[in-house]
């Protein structure tokens, strides 16, 4: 259940790299990477049910996410990693 | 057009648990967040450690729970300040919820604050409040299955209190085991056995807990 908080995280961080980002600003994002490493604190089914719901009726909507596992001994914890925006 | 941000989405939460954890230090408070599952004796042991610690120590209580204050009604006769945090159906305590708290409360006249987190042995793993300790209690009645099965916050603790072990003899689970499977998942946490019920099984648990508070009071 901590993905509802963690969904409010993204969508403010997505806001304000979008916001302070000179190539970025002004653009529809079309997807998000995240990547994260194992033992998971944050289940994708369960991230992107309260995050769609959150960006619904939002510039985000309309987006779509993917994941990439992290080597565990290298970084630990949920990134976001990157953010494609429509050209 | 893809731009790369490799940002820790955990980073809000973070950086107000660091200016938590800065504050505590600047005031040297012993800041000590309790977790368990439900029912594990959170507040049994909070009852019977502050019988205790109030004698010695400025004790300052903030209670997590869901819905209710039923938990901060049994700690109201110690008299010392509660501060109720209800989630409204939120699953663990974060730092904002903390930092908020520390706005009603005299920094200043404390020696010791006290956080009873949200009963989950899951989501209070992510969140960093900014405590100096965590403290896990594993009641036995839970089964010796449960430092694997929950191992990111049973490997992040510093203390486990293995709890309900007056009533080992009733159950298919011992304190030995239990030991075990805690070791298998962290191996330097100190682990201490007792019955939250029984004040008598508490001088460990007092003891460390003093240590604790003693060694930010020398700071």
């Amino acid at each position: 259940m901590h993905e509802g908080k963690i969904a409010e995280y993204v969508f403010d961080l997505v806001k304000e790299t979008i916001s302070d980002d000179d190539e970025l600003k002004g653009k529809k994002v079309k997807k998000l990477f995240f990547s994260m490493s194992h033992p998971y604190t944050v289940y994708p089914d369960s991230f992107e049910f309260y995050f769609f719901e959150l960006i619904k009726g939002t510039e985000l909507e309309g987006l779509t996410i993917e994941y990439e596992e992290l080597d565990p001994l290298e970084k630990s914890g949920f990134y976001l990693t990157s953010i494609e925006v429509f050209d | 057009l893809k731009i790369k941000v490799l940002k820790n989405v955990m980073l809000k939460n973070d950086a107000l648990g660091a200016d938590n954890r800065w504050e505590f230090k600047k005031k040297n408070i012993f800041v000590l967040n309790m977790t368990s599952s439900p029912g594990a004796g959170k507040t049994t042991l909070l009852e019977n450690s502050l019988q205790h610690l109030t004698k010695k120590y400025n004790v300052a209580v903030i209670e997590g729970d869901l819905y209710t204050s039923k938990d901060a009604e049994r700690l109201e006769k110690f008299n010392i300040p509660i501060i109720q945090i209800n989630t409204e159906g939120g699953c663990h305590l974060d730092a904002k919820m903390i930092n908020a708290a520390l706005k009603t409360l005299d920094l200043d006249k404390l020696d010791v604050l006290i956080i009873e987190n949200v009963g989950n042995l899951v989501c209070p793993a992510s969140f960093d409040l900014g405590a100096n300790k965590m403290a896990l209690l594993y009641s036995l009645t839970e089964g010796d299955d449960k430092p694997t099965k929950y191992a990111t916050m049973f490997s992040i603790a510093d203390i486990v209190v293995i709890n309900k072990v007056d009533i080992a003899p009733y159950l298919n689970v011992n304190v030995d085991s239990a030991i075990v499977e805690v070791k298998k998942v962290n191996s330097k946490c100190d682990i201490i056995a007792l019955s939250a019920t029984k004040p008598e099984t508490l001088n460990e648990w007092n003891q460390w807990i003093e240590s604790e508070i003693e060694s930010i009071l020398k700071d």
